[in-house]
């Protein structure tokens, strides 16, 4: 029912939407990464914003995309989307009036934590449980406030599968407010300066929807696990994160929160970026037009650029010192769409993704191959080298026309 | 009066042993107790002085979560 293939990338503005939301993907370095930071914080009550973030997205989305299905047929888009978008495999056969209960082995959340970071205390798919409640509610025209969503067992924690609970009762996840519509920065770009970008970019456009969900409803790609995530959803999961550890810790929560939130930026890009670098499609498209270190960034830039992630380009660069910027980056456009203005900028995992791709293309030897790839060797590729500082200089959200950041040994 | 321990050993053995980022990890972990001590630190902070003093209690929880997340014990030399 779901086909990836109706909905038209935005070229002019590096965007792909699905039903109202912008979607962007995600390597499970990045996604497991986070919410581990958001974890770490256990004296917050997070799991509000954990279900609450998927929950508002996925309501959002699916109200448009089932609109006018009856009951059947909206089970099918949303265990469409679920598997396309790459979060695993769901059933919602079960699912009736009074809500499911629901049982899986395969989910993206649990699946890639154990893989990271070994077995889990808690269940860790709060995104499912996000995921059930929204559904539920555009299903059986429920309002998401009368919701109670839980995940009882966990793959993480070492059972057998994952299941949870949706049923009308005391809501256990946090309801936002309405958002706005996507408003696009139309300042005009600074180009990459680099001959080979229109090459590059235009041989990767439309890649982004041969990445969908297997049988097993996962993406496997680059060697990570990526997602395709409502941009909303988790965005909003460093934005709230953030916000209440200003509430907790003023000025200071958000410089800390701000440097694990990049950390896990920086993961995204080492490993995802590594492995764009050296796959058969990058030897094939892009390294016949790469001479220099500095293409190599130039070359991922455009390559990028076609996956919804706003336009990057770079307007210095050296191994010593480099400033990129994003026009209509995602973090940007969901702070905006759901908070408005903000005091400090908020691409804390676009200047991660940018600070990874320096230390890969100059503190590794992935241009002559040999690439890390596994956690111990980053983390040792990160104890011995120099490691690059970064800055964030500009942000759409706080009224400049372009996110810009600085990154330097 | 209240003796203090200077936490930086700890944390220069947590550097080099853990993940990136692990002296942020560990602040955000016990971000509660770093506030009752009145102590704003970054990992930024730890690279650039010679010595943090903190109280002892505070010094045991910090030791304690940093060889919880290294995943070995802090041996202290001489």
């Amino acid at each position: 029912m779901f086909d990836i293939n109706d909905y038209k990338f935005d070229e002019e503005h590096n965007y792909l939407e699905i039903g109202g939301e912008a979607m962007i993907f995600h390597c499970h370095h990045y996604i497991t990464n986070l919410q581990r930071t958001i974890l770490d914080a256990d004296y917050l009550d997070s799991s509000l914003f954990l279900i609450g973030s998927a929950s508002d997205a996925v309501y959002y989305q699916l109200t448009n995309l089932c609109d006018g299905l009856n009951i059947e047929e909206s089970k099918q888009m949303a265990k469409d989307i679920y598997k396309t978008f790459g979060y695993g495999l769901i059933d919602l056969s079960s699912m009736d009036e009074n809500g499911c209960k629901l049982e899986t082995t395969k989910s993206f959340f649990s699946k890639t934590w154990k893989m990271k970071f070994g077995k889990s205390d808690k269940p860790v798919d709060y995104y499912t449980s996000g995921f059930l409640a929204a559904a539920y509610a555009v299903i059986y025209k429920k309002e998401l406030k009368d919701i109670n969503a839980v995940q009882t067992t966990c793959m993480a924690c070492g059972d057998e599968v994952n299941s949870f609970s949706v049923e009308l009762g005391e809501c256990n996840f946090a309801i936002y407010p309405k958002k706005q519509p996507t408003k696009f920065n139309t300042t005009p770009k600074v180009s990459l300066n680099w001959e080979h970008e229109e090459a590059v970019t235009n041989a990767f456009l439309g890649a982004h929807a041969t990445m969908i969900g297997n049988e097993e409803g996962l993406i496997p790609a680059f060697g990570v696990y990526l997602v395709r995530n409502q941009s909303d959803y988790v965005n909003r999961l460093q934005f709230e994160f953030v916000r209440q550890m200003t509430e907790v810790a003023g000025e200071y929560g958000v410089t800390l929160a701000g440097e694990l939130l990049m950390e896990a930026g920086h993961a995204c890009g080492f490993f995802t970026y590594g492995g764009i670098m050296t796959s058969p499609e990058w030897e094939g498209a892009v390294k016949p037009y790469l001479k220099t270190k500095e293409d190599w960034i130039k070359g991922l830039a455009a390559l990028v650029n076609t996956m919804g992630w706003g336009y990057h380009t770079a307007v210095e660069l050296s191994e010593q010192k480099a400033v990129f910027r994003n026009y209509n980056d995602f973090e940007d456009l969901s702070y905006i769409r759901m908070y408005g203005k903000s005091e400090y900028p908020t691409h804390w995992a676009n200047s991660g993704g940018f600070t990874g791709l320096m230390q890969l293309v100059y503190n590794t030897d992935l241009i002559d191959g040999e690439r890390v790839e596994t956690e111990e060797g980053f983390r040792e590729m990160r104890r011995s080298k120099v490691g690059y500082k970064t800055k964030m200089t500009k942000g759409i959200s706080c009224g400049d026309d372009f996110l810009e950041v600085e990154v330097w040994l | 009066m209240h003796s203090k321990k200077n936490i930086k050993p700890v944390l220069d053995w947590a550097n080099a042993n853990g993940e990136a980022k692990i002296t942020d990890r560990i602040f955000m972990k016990l971000l509660p107790y770093f506030l009752k001590e009145n102590l704003q630190i970054t990992e930024k902070m730890v690279n650039s002085t010679q010595s943090i003093e903190i109280s002892n209690e505070l010094y045991e929880l910090v030791c304690n979560m940093a060889e919880e997340l290294v995943g070995s014990s802090f041996v202290t030399k001489g």
